[in-house]
């Protein structure tokens, strides 16, 4: 798998300006075609900063309380990052990758430390310009979620 | 899952049963670690490497548990090392137990199987352990019942 480039990918997702979170989830819905849920989640994490969880019918992105906005919302960014890149299908033909979802009972797990693994590094930094995109947000309009 | 103890005496045909079996749960666990199916040219790429050939006949024998017993203990050492990264002794030794990591990703599928997850990805700052695949699990089955 070829990743492409991630300041052209977040260019396609929501232009050169800048952004809110509420904006960049509403274009994903649209891509994914089911609701996206931003859950904040009480209780014990372990080493675990954000999960992204899809189902038939919606995909929950759950994360725990943080002291640090910024912090929170990296790690949200990173979860919808995993959902930005695989709306764009990118897997070669040779692999079967329909016929893993042919499958049935398949499921796609990924729990990879951040550092070690190319998609994990690419969903990275497509958080930390999504991130600086969104303070960058001039808006008089707060944005619902960081209300 | 249950182990069997070594006072247990596997036929020929159980101990096929047994290989395909411990060759199911790998691949399982591998194609939703690389949300992909594994293929044949994929492990063969991954023997060549390392020496070792194998034809798509034994492949077959391996993983559906029929022909005839494959029992080329550097042939199942390296599928077991390279394939999938689990101790050798998991495929070399039928008699063995599971290992803990293989015992720990089981589970963790059929959970997330029976709360019908159909795709997940975790930003984790450690190592993937048995304790945090539990975590997860956790985290997901109290968020699911916040929905009810």
């Amino acid at each position: 798998m070829v990743l492409p480039s991630v300041e052209e990918k977040v260019r396609e997702l929501c232009g050169v300006g800048t952004t809110s979170m509420t904006e960049v989830v509403e274009h994903l819905v649209a891509i994914c075609q089911k609701p996206i849920n931003l859950v904040e989640h009480d209780g014990e994490w372990g080493s675990l900063t954000a999960l992204k969880v899809e189902f038939e019918d919606r995909i929950n992105v759950l994360f725990p309380p943080q002291n640090s906005l910024h912090y929170k919302l990296h790690c949200i960014y990173h979860e919808l990052g995993h959902i930005y890149l695989e709306s764009l299908d990118l897997a070669s033909p040779e692999i079967s990758q329909s016929l893993l979802k042919e499958t049935q009972n398949a499921i796609s797990v990924s729990c990879r430390h951040i550092e070690d693994d190319p998609v994990e590094r690419w969903v990275e930094a497509f958080a930390f310009m999504m991130s600086k995109k969104t303070r960058a947000h001039s808006s008089s309009v707060l944005d619902p979620f960081l209300c | 899952m249950a182990n069997a103890g070594r006072s247990v005496f596997l036929t020929q045909q159980e101990k096929k049963e047994r290989l395909a079996d411990r060759m199911g749960i790998l691949v399982d666990i591998w194609e939703s670690d690389n949300n992909t199916a594994l293929t044949f040219p994929h492990v063969e790429e991954a023997l060549s490497s390392n020496g070792i050939q194998l034809s798509r006949t034994r492949w077959s024998y391996l993983i559906h548990g029929t022909g005839s017993l494959v029992t080329d203990q550097e042939l199942l050492k390296t599928i077991a090392e390279s394939v999938f990264g689990v101790p050798p002794t998991y495929l070399t030794d039928l008699y063995s137990e599971t290992p803990p990591d293989v015992e720990a990703r089981m589970e963790f599928l059929d959970q997330m199987r029976k709360l019908k997850v159909k795709n997940f990805a975790a930003r984790n700052l450690g190592a993937t352990s048995p304790e945090i695949l539990k975590t997860i699990t956790k985290i997901i089955d109290e968020s699911m019942n916040g929905e009810k």
